[in-house]
């Protein structure tokens, strides 16, 4: 029986290396995109920090003075700088024919009078004018601009009388009287003293759970090399291009019966639980062997660290196992080979979308969060990321390896049955 | 001549569309995964990291119930929070050190999605000059763009509060001691803090948009465009390679030439066939668009439509090229996926171009997608009209004669 099932397996593998390009294609699948996912949000090229490019701010100072010159420059400034991008333009006219090409990522109008009318407490109104094509760095503007208005009012309120005092003062033809001059500068120093004991540092500071956690994990990534975006990445996007190719093995149960190279098989001694053992073994081994492939590669092209070896093999075998299951059962239960494919092909799109091989599940509502339990791919991912990111052990991938290998055994017990079912009416 | 052109056109146009109508599997790529894809992509992008836009939840847990403690929720309330305020287990101490109170959890029957947790002591802690940390937690699924536009906002209210206490803090100092006394805590300082509070402010934000759109673009402004280029290109270069594979392979293409059509006239054929097919994708993808996830496509529908003939013209023209260069249906699928994949995720339809590192940006545009998502986004997003589109429109003209051309030189019938 054993020998059956290795010839049927080894003819398999065989055709597979004759013909690569369909396995070649699904193995690269997750490695370009790979590439393309990391290089895109890994950061890089002229970008100021966490990956994203910077803000490409157009400022139309319509005043010209000391307050406008200060707002502006703030955007050059210490973690602003790193933030934007500032480009001053001639007039808000000219800001807006440019925001209408698309050429910035937000426009920031400050009006004439600026300044006397910030320190005489009379309304400022700052405009900010969004690119609608994009969402997230006019956001980053608009926010930044916000808290800079409540600043300014702080500092209008606080200081705006000292220095509207000043400004009477050098309007005077004479000059300021020197004793003036000394009040009033005492005034201003000891409302700045109040002011930095409110502000340098703050008295109320806010504290994510997310930073200590971040912190940790950065503390953590330092002492290892730094975070690498592609182990983040790849686990997700590998399982789904392993979910292709076990589709793309079971359908040859199929393929071979439309071509009728199964019943040709079938007049031999081989029977049809042996065709299906070897077949299922096919699935299995490929995606295996594939899995390991992509391991291999993220590792030397990407520098991915897949975790402790012996854990990895194991999590890979029962990951294997539930795709040989669940195509197993696919096309046991669909009536011809392009059924089964098309219903095999949106399955894996729509456990790939839902499952957090596409992007992180933290991305989606939470109603779709319920439902992505019920994928295979959350389920690898959360075990090969266990592995790979947080360090886990066999404690820890226990419960998405028992669910995997569950999964796999029933479906492929399922799966079997059913085709065996339908080669032997096939055959009749 | 010009109507027997048309008619050729037409004559394979409706045969390829006859064929992938027939084929089950094709009608799923076809109709169910372009809007799965919309829907699910849709969901995760919608947000878009706008911190401002989003109308976050937040469950205050208020431990202090000081002055201060009641103001900053107000100023949260209005930063464009939905706030809720679960009822305490017990009530707050009335003084309680910094220490103790960040110790103290928030009521255990809630499960919020963001909790602020501002502790016992907060308003004494404040005022006397000493820091206090309140703690923003978030449920680990959280969405990131809400978790952000918490941050921001609860800094803004931070920000919004310590100012006005900067504000007071002029005052003379007796006069804020004189409020600690316990027969009426802290009543002066919160008549004046209201006052304050009250003012207009003097430096306001007004935001608008660029364009001349009416309406503000959605969520799906991005990812019904990004899917509609995605999936014509998807659907044309698979189906036109794989069945120019078979007809190849089958020896169809051979029988085509005992024809009176000559091969330039197959050719055109061709080409009409998969311009047909992508057409079908687009129908598919703007009857969705329109009626599912009610886009609105812009003000100048004419231009939109040349943008969408312009691009899916240019389609089946790779698609065509394709066919001719392919060698097998398994080529064509494998090879055809992964194109389209790389076309569209470097051609920004995946995800905005903006978060993208510039250079990566310039290089999608060697992509006919990148230049039909920026049409689109002048189209929709911008308002803008027919002159506008008008380069996109004539570079992917420039792509359907490139790739006719290429595809030309190596059309065979075997």
């Amino acid at each position: 029986m054993f020998r059956s099932i290795l010839l049927i397996l080894t003819k398999d593998l065989r055709r597979r290396r004759r013909a690569p390009v369909g396995t070649v294609t699904m193995l690269l699948m997750p490695l370009v995109l790979t590439a393309v996912i990391g290089l895109v949000f890994g950061g890089g090229g002229d970008d100021g920090g966490a990956g994203i490019p910077r803000v490409k701010l157009l400022i139309a100072d319509e005043e010209g003075g000391m307050g406008g010159g200060l707002l502006s420059g703030a955007f050059s400034q210490g973690e602003l700088a790193e933030l934007f991008d500032p480009l001053p333009v001639a007039s808000a006219e000219e800001g807006r024919r440019m925001m209408d090409e698309g050429e910035a990522s937000a426009l920031l109008v400050i009006p004439a009078n600026f300044t006397n009318d910030l320190l005489d407490g009379n309304p400022v109104n700052l405009q900010v004018v969004k690119n609608p094509a994009q969402s997230i760095l006019p956001e980053i503007a608009v926010q930044t601009v916000d808290v800079l208005a409540l600043v300014l009012n702080s500092a209008s309120r606080l200081l705006g009388e000292p220095l509207a005092e000043i400004r009477n003062m050098t309007r005077q033809e004479e000059g300021p009287d020197e004793a003036a001059v000394l009040a009033l500068s005492s005034v201003i120093y000891a409302k700045i003293d109040t002011m930095g004991g409110y502000f340098f540092p703050m008295p109320v500071s806010v504290v994510s759970g997310e930073d200590e956690a971040k912190e940790t994990v950065e503390e953590e990534d330092e002492k290892e090399g730094g975070f690498n975006i592609f182990t983040f990445i790849l686990p997700g996007l590998a399982f789904m291009g392993i979910l292709f190719i076990g589709e793309m093995a079971m359908r040859d149960v199929l393929a071979e019966q439309t071509a009728g190279t199964l019943s040709r098989a079938l007049t031999t001694p081989l029977t049809p639980v042996h065709f299906l053992a070897g077949k299922m073994a096919q699935a299995f081994i490929l995606c295996l062997a594939c899995q390991a492939l992509m391991m291999i590669s993220g590792t030397l092209v990407f520098g991915v660290d897949w975790g402790p070896l012996h854990l990895v093999a194991l999590f890979t075998a029962a990951a294997a196992l539930s795709v040989t299951g669940l195509t197993a059962l696919i096309f046991g239960l669909a009536r011809s080979e392009r059924q089964g494919s098309a219903i095999a092909g949106l399955l894996i799109m729509g456990m790939s979308l839902l499952g957090g091989s596409m992007f992180p599940l933290e991305m989606l509502p939470k109603f779709l969060h319920t439902a992505a339990r019920f994928t295979l791919n959350f389920w690898a991912i959360k075990g090969f990321r266990s592995l790979s990111i947080e360090g886990g052990g066999l404690v820890e991938i226990a419960q998405p390896i028992l669910l995997l290998t569950g999964v796999g055994l029933a479906c492929t017990a399922l799966g079997a049955v059913l085709l065996k079912r339908r080669i032997a009416r096939g055959i009749n | 001549m010009g109507g027997s052109f048309l008619r050729k056109l037409w004559l394979f146009g409706k045969l390829d569309l006859t064929l992938l109508l027939r084929d089950k599997s094709s009608l799923v790529w076809l109709l169910v995964v372009p809007l799965l894809f919309t829907f699910v992509f849709g969901q995760a992008f919608k947000g878009g990291g706008n911190a401002g836009d989003v109308k976050v939840a937040l469950t205050v847990v208020d431990q202090d119930g000081g002055v201060l403690a009641r103001r900053l929720v107000r100023a949260l309330e209005s930063s464009g929070f939905t706030v809720d305020e679960p009822a305490l287990e017990t009530p707050a101490p009335a003084v309680q050190t910094d220490d103790t109170a960040a110790a103290n959890p928030p009521p255990a029957e809630s499960n919020p999605i963001r909790t602020l947790t501002i502790p016992a002591g907060f308003t004494k802690t404040v005022l006397s000059g000493n820091t206090v940390d309140i703690a923003l937690t978030t449920e680990e699924n959280a969405n990131p763009a809400g978790n952000q536009a918490a941050t921001i906002n609860s800094y803004k209210a931070v920000i919004r509060m310590v100012s006005i206490l900067a504000e007071m803090g002029a005052i003379p100092t007796e006069t804020v001691e004189e409020s600690f006394t316990p027969a009426e805590p802290y009543a002066a300082l919160a008549d004046e803090y209201d006052r304050l509070d009250a003012r207009p402010p003097v430096v306001t934000v007004e935001v608008s948009r660029a364009g001349t759109a009416r309406e503000v673009p959605s969520g799906y402004a991005q990812t019904v465009p990004g899917n509609l280029v995605m999936f014509v290109l998807m659907t044309v270069l698979i189906y036109g390679g794989v069945t120019m594979s078979q007809e190849k392979s089958k020896g169809l293409l051979e029988r085509t030439a005992v024809t009176p059509i000559n091969k330039a006239g197959i050719f055109v054929g061709k080409l009409g066939g998969r311009f047909v097919v992508g057409l079908a994708q687009v129908a598919v993808m703007v009857i969705a668009g329109t009626f599912f996830f009610k886009l609105y496509w812009g003000e100048s529908i004419a231009a939109l439509a040349l943008v969408i003939f312009c691009y899916t013209l240019c389609v089946a023209s790779m698609g065509v090229f394709f066919g001719a260069v392919v060698g097998s249906v398994e080529q064509a699928s494998g090879i055809g996926v992964l194109a389209t994949l790389i076309m569209a995720s470097l051609g920004g339809c995946w995800w905005p171009m903006e978060i993208v590192p510039r250079p990566m940006q310039l290089a999608g545009h060697i992509f006919p997608t990148a230049w039909a998502m920026d049409a689109m986004h002048k189209l929709i997003s911008f308002g803008h009209g027919l002159d506008a589109v008008l380069p996109e429109v004539g570079v992917l003209l420039g792509f359907t004669l490139l790739f006719l051309a290429l595809g030309s030189r190596y059309f065979r019938y075997s």
